[in-house]
C-alpha cells in the first residue's frame, strides 16, 4: 500500500516540475492571445490560449522538422511582447528579451506547457462571453524561467482579469 | 463447502426455493444444501461486490466532476493537500479493510478502487493549480499507470479493469500523436500478466478484445492490409494461448479459444469478399508478413506441444482448424493474382468453423454455440448472395433449402437437448 500511495504522490509531484520551477524562478511577460473556452472531462473547463507569436512564427521559423523543439524569441514591448526569431537553440536571457520553449507542430512553433488556463466554472461562463463579443482580444500574462518553460497566471480581456490576481 | 460453477448454483439457489415452497425439501435439508453449495454467500457476496463497486464509481465521478467544477475560492496548498489527503485515506482504508481487518475484502476493494479513481481526480487538481497544458490521452496514460500499479500491488481486479480502459484511451492517442503502433501492447504487457497473477479470466479477456480492436483500428486507418496482418498475429497469440496454458488456468485458455475463433472469423469474412482480399498484398508480401506468421509458428508449435503431452484426441478441434486456416490463408496472401483462391479459401474457412460448431454443440448439447455456428453459416450464404448477381429462380432455391434446413436441424437438436434433459431427470 506504501509502495502504490509512495509512487502515485511522487508522480503527481513530478508532474508540474516545469511549470513550478517557471512559477518560482521565471520572470513575467505579456503576451497577445485568442483564447477558445472548451471543457476537459478530467479537469474541467479552461480557455484554449492560442498566441499571436505562434502564428506570426510561421513566416520567421521556416526549416524545422516536424516535432522538434525551438525557442520563439520574444521581446518587450507595449502592451505585448512581440517576436523577434524563431530559432533552433535559446538565445541568452537580457532584460528585454527572452526564449520560450515551443514545439514545431504543423507548419508553426506551438509553445509548450502554456496552451490553456484553467478557470472556475462562473469565470469560465463569463471569459467565453467576453471572447464571442471580441475575439481575438486578449493578453495573457506568463512567468518564463531562463530555461524558456512558461506558465500562463492570467487573461486579460478587456478591464477584467481572469486567474491569478495582479 | 462442495466447489461448482456460478451458474450451477444460481439454478440450484433458484430450484431450492421452489422445491421448498412445494414442501419437496424441508427446512432442514434446504439450509444444508445452502450450506454445503455455498448459495447464501454466493449471492450476497456478489450482490454486495456490486453495490461496493457501484458506489466506489459513482463517488468517484462525483469527485471529479467537483474537481473539473474548480472551486476558485480554496486556496492552492489547501485543494493539493485535500486531493492528497482522500487519496491516502481511500487506500489505506481499502487495505485496511481487504488485508489488514480482513474481514471485509469486497469493501477494501471498492476503496482501493476508489483511490485510483481519486488518483486521477488528483491529476486533474495539479493540472488545474500548474495550469498544465496537455493532451487528455497522456493524462489517462499517467492515471492508468497508477491503477495498474494498485492493482499490481493490492490484488485488485477492478483496479486492473479502469486501468484496461485509461490503457486503451492512451494507446489511441498515443498511435494518432504518430509512429507508434506498438502503444497497445504497453497495456497488454502490463496487464495480461496481471489477469493471471489474480486469476481474472475476465479481465484477461478485456484486456485481449481492448488490446486486439485498437491493433485493429489503427491498422485499418494506416492501410487495410495491415488488419490481416494484426488479425492473424492476433489468432496465432490467442491460439497458441490456448493450447499452452495449463489446466488450471482452464477458463483463461477457454477465453483464449473462443478469441481465436473470433478473430479468425472477422478477418475470414473480410478476405471472403472477393474486393477486399485484393487490398494491399503486394505490401503485405513485401513487408508486413513475418509479424503475422511468427505468432502463428508460436501457435504451432503450442498445439504440436499439446498433442504431445495430452495426445491428439484432446487437442481442441475448433483451436485447431483455426490455427490451421489462418495458416492457409497466410499462405495465400502470398498468392499472385487473382484473389479468388484467397476469397475461396476464406469461405472455406468459414464453412468449416460452422461445421465443426454444430458439431461439436450436437454432441455436446450446447444450445448456444449451435444456433452461433447456424446463424454464422446463414449469414456466409446470405453475404454471397448479395455479393453476387445470381437469377432468382437459384436465389429461390438455396433460400428455401436454408430454411428447411434450419427447420430440419434446429428441430431435430432441440428434441434431442429435450430428451436429454428428460433423461437426466
Amino acid at each position: 500500500m506504501l509502495v502504490v500511495v509512495g509512487l502515485q504522490l511522487a508522480a503527481l509531484a513530478l508532474l508540474p516540475f516545469r511549470s513550478a520551477r517557471a512559477r518560482l524562478f521565471g520572470r513575467e511577460i505579456t503576451l497577445r492571445t485568442a483564447p477558445v473556452d472548451p471543457f476537459d472531462l478530467l479537469a474541467g473547463r479552461h480557455v484554449v490560449l492560442r498566441y499571436a507569436v505562434e502564428a506570426a512564427g510561421t513566416a520567421v521559423g521556416q526549416g524545422f522538422e516536424e516535432g522538434q523543439t525551438v525557442w520563439i524569441v520574444v521581446a518587450e514591448g507595449q502592451p505585448a511582447w512581440e517576436l523577434v526569431a524563431v530559432a533552433p537553440l535559446p538565445a541568452p536571457p537580457t532584460p528585454g528579451h527572452t526564449s520560450l520553449r515551443a514545439t514545431w507542430h504543423l507548419g508553426r512553433p506551438s509553445l509548450e506547457g502554456a496552451g490553456r488556463l484553467y478557470l472556475p466554472e462562473a469565470d469560465a461562463l463569463e471569459a467565453d462571453e467576453l471572447v464571442r463579443r471580441s475575439p481575438g482580444d486578449g493578453l495573457v500574462d506568463l512567468v518564463v524561467d531562463e530555461h524558456g518553460n512558461a506558465s500562463p497566471r492570467r487573461l486579460r480581456l478587456g478591464t477584467r482579469v481572469f486567474g491569478a490576481p495582479e | 463447502m462442495t466447489r461448482t460453477s456460478r451458474t450451477t448454483r444460481a439454478w440450484l439457489a433458484g430450484e431450492l426455493a421452489q422445491w421448498r415452497a412445494e414442501g419437496l425439501v424441508d427446512e432442514r435439508a434446504a439450509r444444508e444444501l445452502t450450506r454445503r453449495y455455498g448459495l447464501a454467500a454466493d449471492a450476497t457476496s456478489r450482490a454486495l461486490s456490486v453495490v461496493y463497486v457501484v458506489a466506489a464509481v459513482l463517488i468517484g465521478g462525483g469527485v471529479l466532476s467537483f474537481v473539473a467544477w474548480n472551486w476558485g475560492r480554496m486556496p492552492a496548498a489547501a485543494k493539493l493537500g485535500l486531493g492528497g489527503a482522500v487519496l491516502v485515506t481511500s487506500y489505506s482504508g481499502g487495505y485496511w479493510f481487504a488485508e489488514i481487518d480482513g474481514r471485509r475484502p469486497l469493501l477494501g476493494r471498492s476503496l482501493v478502487l476508489l483511490g485510483s479513481l481519486l488518483f486521477g481526480a488528483n491529476i486533474g487538481i495539479v493540472g488545474q493549480v500548474f495550469q498544465l497544458d496537455g493532451e487528455f490521452w497522456g493524462a489517462a496514460g499517467l492515471w492508468g499507470a497508477g491503477a495498474a500499479l494498485a492493482a499490481w500491488c493490492l490484488r485488485t481486479p477492478m483496479d486492473g479493469f479502469l486501468a484496461a480502459v485509461l490503457g486503451c484511451v492512451w494507446s489511441i492517442g498515443r498511435m494518432e500523436g504518430g509512429g507508434a503502433a506498438w502503444a497497445p501492447l504497453v497495456p497488454a504487457v502490463v496487464l495480461v500478466p496481471l489477469a493471471f497473477h489474480l486469476r481474472a479470466p475476465l479481465l484477461f479477456g478485456a484486456v485481449a478484445v481492448s488490446t486486439s480492436c485498437t491493433l485493429a483500428a489503427a491498422a485499418v486507418e494506416e492501410e487495410a492490409v495491415l488488419f490481416f496482418t494484426s488479425a492473424l498475429a492476433s489468432a496465432g497469440l490467442f491460439a497458441a494461448l490456448a493450447f499452452a496454458l495449463p489446466a488450471r488456468l482452464e477458463r483463461f485458455a477457454g477465453i483464449a479459444r473462443r478469441l481465436a475463433t473470433v478473430v479468425t472469423v472477422v478477418l475470414a469474412y473480410a478476405l471472403s469478399f472477393h474486393e477486399l482480399s485484393a487490398l494491399g498484398r503486394a505490401r503485405w508480401v513485401a513487408t508486413t508478413w513475418l509479424p503475422a506468421i511468427l505468432p502463428q509458428l508460436l501457435g504451432i508449435a503450442a498445439c504440436l506441444g499439446s498433442a504431445g503431452r495430452a495426445g491428439l484426441a484432446r487437442v481442441p478441434r475448433e483451436t485447431a482448424i483455426v490455427l490451421g486456416a489462418a495458416a492457409l490463408l497466410s499462405a495465400a496472401l502470398f498468392l499472385p493474382e487473382p484473389e479468388v483462391p484467397l476469397a475461396v479459401l476464406a469461405n472455406l474457412t468459414l464453412a468449416a468453423v460452422a461445421a465443426e460448431g454444430v458439431r461439436s454443440s450436437v454432441h455436446d448439447l450446447v444450445r448456444g454455440r449451435f444456433w452461433t455456428s447456424v446463424a454464422l453459416l446463414l449469414t456466409v450464404i446470405v453475404t454471397r448472395f448479395v455479393e453476387f448477381e445470381t437469377g432468382l429462380l437459384v436465389k429461390a432455391l438455396v433460400f428455401t433449402l436454408c430454411g428447411a434446413a434450419v427447420l430440419a436441424f434446429g428441430l431435430a437438436f432441440e428434441r434431442r437437448a429435450t430428451a436429454r434433459r428428460a433423461g437426466h431427470a
